[in-house]
């Protein structure tokens, strides 16, 4: 799940880079607004954090301009502004949720969690498909009613396919998801966490479509 | 009612005022009875000495062996005022004929005289009025001669009769008004009560003021009161900027402190959970750093807050240049290496002010300098002595320095450009208000490097003093 970073403190971002990482997110950074306007045009996003006290100026103007041109990303402000008039505005703009910083990192994961959930119009953390049972919260999987340990990277992969199940994902999108831009990918690395996968779950769970990507088959079972 | 209050005050001075006019009428219409009661009584003794003698002369008395004819008065010698004006009127005559008494002589023999002038030493045989006193008593005499008949007649009249009188007039006078006294104190003290009341009401609004509502006083008040509520109105301007002013610091100061907290809350949970010794390295490195923004934005604000406090200063005489060099030496040597400084330091500039603050004005000027500067850029440094006791300090550097020169010294204030660099935007709010405290001035201009000049204007040591306040 990428989400989009926008945060111009150096020391800041990383931090939360590394710790949405451990967590199982691929966060892209941004420093500002101009970038992350581009960013969000050039790639899909599952949600956004927006610190508002950008250099360029231009958080509340992105919040806008995104709703108006129908982008429905979430977008979670993280500010230091904790004047009510600044979350009023922001909230009345388009953002989904407004944390005032310093922030509790198990906080600002659930919240993403939450905006996720809501977007994805789901009402709980557990993801059930074609006999797999994975709960986002915990990373918990279960294939059949046996539990299945997953590497960070499967259970990032695992996590796209079964929000996005019958859909062909191709070998860029799922590059990106789970390396990000800079990410030093190797040529077959997606074709080695996909078989470890097939070699956990089932081989017949996720189909190979040639030339193209990969595809969860949800009725996988039945 | 207060004794040290306006209303005792006037309620005092309108009394006093009144009886001191009352005693003043009273006095004046006393003399002026008492004149006009000598002339009245005068003419009147005049006339009764003309009239005996005209009767004498012509109706001469039968002589009974050499005994004077006396006429009787009424025997009522009580002076008071006890009896109406009818009981006085009696049968035989009026109580006051007591105080009129006559005496005619012929010949140098006593012919005729009152009952009360019996006791009466001879009068003087010379015409006119005369002041005589019998038992203590003084009577006004008037002596009448009619040289055909060699007589001489006398009137008298006790002169208390006409003081009574004249104070009998003045005080017909002045009793109405002393028993007016009383209501119309009350009355006054009711007019000055209400005339206070829009004291009264505006003290009870400034009374109710508390901080968070400060809202001006728009009360219609008499044109004496005005200046006052314009004046507590202004004052209430000024203290709700100033807690604005606060307000806005707390706020900004709090987003401060934020992100540097965030940091190291981050990165310190990030520490408990690494397993990659590069995790570790970058966490600890940035709760390093982020102690370090901290404790620099920390000490800050209790500068700030220090200076706020700080109401007069040490003056001292204190040489620039050895100050300067010391404020270099205390810049981190990173940035010291930055830049290429160029030094036209004018050695017998001597500053009047504390030491301690201008030492931290240069500081954070020559810090900033440095920072704003690219990597070997330059920074020049410029010190003279202007003509009229002031010293004037340039520092200038190159570059591309972004800045608002109107907002340059806003506490927080930092161009957007510039949110990367290190720091929070108090610097030059503290060199603002040291340079202040110093009655001197500091103004930023941009140059034609592409940096900023800062001139700074501080007064100069008075000449003379020669003992420097460091060595």
């Amino acid at each position: 799940m990428r989400i989009l970073l926008v945060e111009d403190d150096e020391l800041l971002a990383k931090g939360m880079i590394t710790r949405l990482k451990r967590l199982g997110y691929q966060p892209e950074l941004c420093t500002t607004g101009k970038q992350a306007a581009l960013a969000a045009q050039n790639s899909n996003f599952a949600l956004m954090i927006l610190d508002l006290g950008l250099p360029d100026g231009f958080a509340l103007d992105l919040i806008r301009q995104f709703r108006q041109s129908g982008v429905s990303m979430p977008i979670l402000v993280l500010t230091a502004q904790d004047q009510l008039q600044t979350k009023l505005i922001a909230l009345n703009s388009g953002a989904d949720d407004y944390l005032v910083k310093p922030i509790d990192v198990m906080e600002l994961e659930a919240r993403i969690r939450v905006l996720c959930r809501r977007q994805q119009q789901r009402t709980d953390d557990s993801l059930q498909l074609a006999g797999i049972n994975l709960n986002l919260n915990n990373h918990h999987c279960q294939f059949q009613q046996q539990d299945v340990t997953l590497t960070r990277r499967e259970f990032m992969l695992l996590k796209e396919f079964m929000l996005k199940p019958d859909r062909i994902l191709s070998r860029q999108q799922l590059e990106e998801l789970s390396y990000g831009w800079d990410g030093d990918t190797e040529s077959n690395a997606i074709e080695v966490h996909i078989h470890n996968l097939r070699k956990k779950l089932a081989p017949e769970v996720i189909k190979t479509v040639r030339g193209v990507g990969y595809m969860l088959v949800s009725h996988y079972g039945h | 009612m207060a004794i040290n209050s306006i209303k005792f005050y006037l309620l005092l001075g309108i009394n006093l005022l009144m009886l001191g006019a009352l005693s003043l009428n009273a006095y004046i219409a006393y003399n002026d009875a008492l004149h006009e009661l000598n002339e009245i009584y005068d003419a009147e003794l005049a006339r009764s000495a003309k009239l005996i003698s005209l009767l004498l002369s012509s109706n001469p008395l039968p002589l009974n062996e050499g005994q004077p004819v006396v006429v009787a008065v009424p025997h009522v010698t009580d002076m008071g005022e006890t009896m109406t004006a009818q009981q006085e009127r009696l049968l035989d005559g009026h109580k006051y004929e007591g105080k009129i008494a006559f005496q005619a002589q012929q010949h140098g023999q006593l012919i005729m005289l009152s009952e009360n002038a019996l006791q009466f030493p001879t009068p003087q045989h010379e015409a006119g009025y005369h002041e005589i006193t019998e038992h203590g008593t003084l009577w006004v005499t008037f002596s009448f001669f009619v040289p055909e008949q060699d007589l001489w007649v006398f009137t008298a009249q006790r002169v208390d009769i006409r003081e009574e009188m004249g104070e009998h007039i003045a005080q017909a006078q002045v009793r109405p008004i002393l028993f007016m006294m009383l209501p119309l104190s009350l009355l006054i003290y009711l007019v000055i009560k209400q005339v206070l009341r829009p004291l009264n009401l505006l003290q009870q609004h400034v009374a109710d003021k508390t901080p968070e509502q400060l809202h001006e006083i728009q009360l219609a008040l008499p044109a004496e009161l005005q200046p006052i509520q314009s004046a507590i109105n202004s004052l209430l301007q000024r203290i709700r900027h100033y807690l604005q002013q606060e307000k806005r610091f707390i706020a900004d100061a709090s987003h401060e402190l934020r992100t540097p907290l965030s940091i190291l809350q981050l990165h310190a949970q990030n520490l408990s959970t690494a397993k990659d010794p590069n995790e570790v390295t970058e966490a600890i490195f940035a709760i390093t750093e982020g102690s370090k923004r901290m404790s620099h934005l920390v000490n800050q604000l209790l500068s700030i807050a220090r200076l706020d406090h700080l109401e007069t200063i040490n003056f001292n005489p204190v040489p620039l240049t050895p100050l300067l060099h010391q404020s270099l030496a205390q810049l981190p040597p990173l940035l010291l290496d930055k830049v290429h400084w160029q030094l036209q330091l004018d050695d017998s500039c001597l500053l009047h002010g504390d030491n301690a603050l201008l030492q931290s004005v240069l500081r954070n000027v020559l810090d900033n300098a440095a920072k704003y500067s690219p990597t070997d850029g330059n920074v020049q440094v410029t010190t003279r002595v202007e003509h009229n006791q002031q010293i004037c300090i340039l520092i200038s550097n190159n570059g591309n320095v972004a800045a608002d020169t109107s907002r340059l010294g806003d506490r927080f204030y930092r161009h957007q450009q510039h949110q990367q660099v290190e720091g929070a935007g108090l610097g030059l709010s503290i060199v603002k208000h040291i340079i202040a405290l110093h009655q001197g001035q500091l103004s930023f201009m941009r140059n034609d490097r592409g940096g900023l000049d800062v001139i700074m204007t501080l007064p100069a040591a008075p000449r003379g003093n020669v003992t420097p306040a460091i060595q």
